[in-house]
């Protein structure tokens, strides 16, 4: 059952990935199974909303591309507003000069807290900072001896104080012996606390009113559900947080909750943690974190994929609107391919416009459809591009090559005639009944 | 349970959110004529938002919604109790409930990291030795900086033995020798707090596995819990975590814990219905005593009261 809520994104794609072209209500259909997605990624129901409407626009207005599925354009739309809403770039720590610089790590208990002063502690050090970590956690039980502990395997600065001091005396205490012994910035751990515990909350704040910090971090244990965003709202309400930590990135939680907080704070991510190691920490890669929400461990290639594909072919285009001056047999070969990703030819035709009808009178079904391509593949490359030079003995050839008569050869040259004289009338290389974004209600 | 402590308070406000916002989107749209069909995603939205899940809040909704237009005179209150009671009714709270009281018996606990396995040890070893059960507790997480000295202040908090291996040990083999000694000592109860793993780590998963057949071999099955620890904050992922650990030991039970970040209780209606596994007890706070036995008829009359 899990397994297959894992696959469920990429079946979706799968979906899409088959399909020719999407109409409105394909859309739709793949909207919903893509807003479940997301809300078992837990990101919150609202940006799920915000985010589904905005892909869907995109997704409507999208060019249809060859050699892009419209699946794979619908992947990299949404992976894109994933990632401008987590912000462009990862963000590094602003200590605006001071000397020593104070960090916080606030949080929910068990969040990551202690172990991210550790990790953090780590990180300065390699930059060349000084840090000393501190703890203010007199509510966990050793919870200090925890810090302590981590200090030491790294070689970092620890100050010890009686538990009995308050929170604000013991940062200060810690900012003179910073200052008298050489250390640069100073970690402050502090007790993990609920959202909705207002006493430690009013605690917190009475301490960022008392002290000026340079950095307050929000650690976010990634896999935390829904209520993330009632959490972020709480501590903005209490203090001012600059950025937010994930922690937990390793495990197989998906982290959406980061998203929803980002979407709504628009506070930066600053550093994720990716195992229980002080090693184990990392800078922010907003690409990387769109696609683990997504659920899929390799979009990044596929997202490069795509987009090198849609600059080729964009290329490609704007050369052969350049080059081409008439329809060909190839053109012609695309439009059926495209009809035949339709379900039901009979419909289509039906509702196309008087003209076009007449046109396409041959292309009846399926199977007068596959003797049309099984002709048009018997042509050799020069036949396709210039259909004027199929005298008799190519007809002849052509009909014993896909297995017709030189009669259903002649039919298809005729009515190709027919199809490349309205072609024209549709002015200058604009779009083909079943390419065209707008026509007949099928758009991509 | 008329108590009125502060631990059944939280409790309660645990419920608060879920209580009000989704048993007043029910009764309005019961009680409108016509309901359109932002109403009825509103509907699905309050339920997800009460943590039921996506999957639960859509045939929720969609059962709400076949009742009103085919049987508008039914009491949709009592449809709603029966519905979210069938989801819990069969939930098992007692512990051991086959075991032989005389022999020791083994509660392993195990979970995702920081969700407050240690926390559970210590609020457990303190509701069983006051239920006459010697109790002892058995720090095998040898991994992270200071989790056994943490236990050790649990203990000496509740005055219990706190049995540790040396440091960097095993721990299967400190679990193996914790058992040992209970055993010699007489007593009738250990709680075996582990370190936290996730499914993506394989070691850590494997050295859970060894930690399971260690128990098993040394004392039966109807002798062992297997205690999963979920933080009533997660989200979906909790769920791919008890698939997960399942494959290396047998879960035969959850604790739920942080109920008192009000996080809105649908999470036991999906525990129920997804993983099939009971709730044993909820953790409301971080004193000795803020661990709650779970009675599902209690729980969904006050849900629903
Ligand atoms: N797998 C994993 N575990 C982490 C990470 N960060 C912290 N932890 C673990 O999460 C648990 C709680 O961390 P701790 O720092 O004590 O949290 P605090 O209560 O917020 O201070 C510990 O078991 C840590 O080892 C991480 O990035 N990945
Ligand atoms: N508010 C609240 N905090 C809890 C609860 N249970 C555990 N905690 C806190 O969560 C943090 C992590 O708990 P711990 O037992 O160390 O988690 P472990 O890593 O799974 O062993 C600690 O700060 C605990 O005090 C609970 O029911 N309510
Ligand atoms: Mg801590
Ligand atoms: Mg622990």
């Amino acid at each position: 059952m899990f397994e297959s809520l894992t696959n469920k994104f990429s079946n979706i794609f799968k979906k899409l990935r088959s399909k020719g072209k999407l109409s409105e209500k394909d859309i739709t259909g793949v909207m919903k199974d893509l807003q479940m997605v997301l809300l078992e990624s837990d990101v919150h129901y609202r940006v799920v909303k915000d985010l589904i409407n905005r892909v869907r626009e995109r997704a409507l207005e999208q060019d249809v591309l060859t050699s892009v599925t419209p699946g794979e354009l619908v992947i990299k739309i949404l992976w894109d507003e994933i990632r401008k809403t987590l912000g462009g770039t990862s963000q590094e720590l602003h200590f605006e000069g001071a000397n020593p610089a104070l960090v916080m790590l606030v949080g929910l208990q068990g969040s990551g807290k202690t172990t991210t002063c550790g990790k953090l502690g780590v990180n300065l050090k390699e930059k060349g900072f000084f840090p000393a970590l501190i703890s203010t956690d007199t509510r966990r039980p050793a919870a200090k001896e925890q810090l302590r502990l981590l200090a030491e395997s790294a070689d970092l600065g620890f100050f010890d104080y009686p538990e009995e001091a308050n929170p604000t005396q013991v940062v200060k205490q810690a900012l003179r012996d910073a200052q008298s012994k050489g250390f640069d910035v100073v970690v402050v751990d502090t007790a993990g606390r609920l959202h909705v515990e207002e006493e430690l909350l009013s605690e917190l704040r009475k301490l960022t009113q008392d002290q000026d910090f340079q950095e307050i971090l929000l650690v976010l244990d990634a896999t935390t559900g829904q209520e993330a965003v009632k959490v972020a709202q709480s501590f903005r309400e209490w203090i001012e947080p600059t950025g937010l930590v994930l922690t937990k990135v390793d495990t197989d939680a998906r982290g959406g909750a980061v998203l929803s907080i980002v979407a709504q704070t628009g506070w930066p991510v600053k550093f994720v943690g990716v195992g229980e190691k002080l090693s184990q920490f990392e800078v922010f890669h907003p690409d990387r974190m769109a696609s683990r929400i997504m659920g899929m461990g390799d979009t990044l290639s596929l997202i490069e994929k795509i987009e090198k594909a849609i600059s080729e072919e964009e290329r490609q285009k704007v050369e052969e609107k350049l080059v081409k001056k008439e329809l060909d047999f190839n053109d012609f070969l695309e439009e059926l391919s495209q009809m035949k990703s339709i379900s039901s030819l009979e419909e289509m035709v039906s509702m196309l416009p008087g003209n076009w009808k007449n046109a396409l009178s041959q292309v009846d079904g399926e199977k007068n459809l596959k003797m049309v391509e099984a002709i048009i593949r018997s042509m050799t490359a020069e036949e396709r591009t210039n259909p004027y030079i199929i005298n008799s003995s190519r007809k002849k050839r052509i009909a014993h090559g896909s297995g017709t008569s030189v009669q259903d050869v002649n039919r298809l040259l005729k009515q190709f005639e027919e199809f490349r004289r309205l072609w024209k009338k549709m002015q200058k290389g604009k779009n083909l009944p079943f390419r065209g974004r707008n026509l007949l209600g099928w758009r991509m | 349970m008329t108590e009125k402590t502060g631990r059944w308070q939280r409790w309660r406000q645990g419920l608060g959110k879920m209580k009000e916002e989704v048993k007043n989107r029910f009764s309005q749209i019961w009680n409108q004529g016509k309901v359109d069909e932002k109403e009825w995603e509103e509907l699905e939205e309050n339920l997800i938002q009460a943590d039921l899940g996506p999957q639960l809040a859509m045939e929720l909704t969609e059962e709400f919604r076949e009742l009103k237009e085919s049987s508008p005179d039914k009491d949709w209150k009592e449809w709603l109790f029966d519905k979210l009671y069938s989801l819990v009714k069969d939930n098992h709270s007692q512990w051991f409930s086959q075991a032989d009281p005389q022999k020791l018996k083994v509660l392993l606990l195990l979970g995702i990291n920081g969700v407050g396995k240690t926390t559970v040890a210590g609020k457990l070893a303190y509701a069983f030795s006051h239920q006459e059960e010697r109790v002892s507790l058995i720090a095998a997480d040898t991994f992270r900086a200071a989790a056994e000295n943490q236990l050790e202040v649990w203990a000496k908090r509740v005055g219990v033995h706190c049995f540790r291996g040396s440091p960097g040990a095993d721990p299967a083999s400190v679990v193996f020798d914790g058992i040992e000694r209970a055993k010699k000592q007489g007593e009738s109860l250990v709680v075996v707090d582990t370190a936290g793993r996730s499914h993506a780590n394989r070691n850590l998963l494997a050295e859970l596995g060894k930690i399971g057949r260690v128990a098993a071999k040394n004392v039966p099955p109807e002798q062992i819990e297997n205690i999963l620890v979920v933080d009533a904050l997660a989200g979906q992922n909790a769920f791919v975590q008890a698939d997960s650990l399942s494959q290396v030991i047998p879960i035969t039970g959850i604790i739920l814990t942080k109920w008192d970040s009000q996080a809105k209780g649908g999470i036991i209606f999906r525990i129920r219905r997804e993983l099939g596994l009971s709730v044993k007890g909820i953790g409301v706070g971080e004193g000795v005593e803020d661990l709650i036995p779970f009675d599902p008829e209690e729980f969904v009359r006050a849900v629903l009261s």
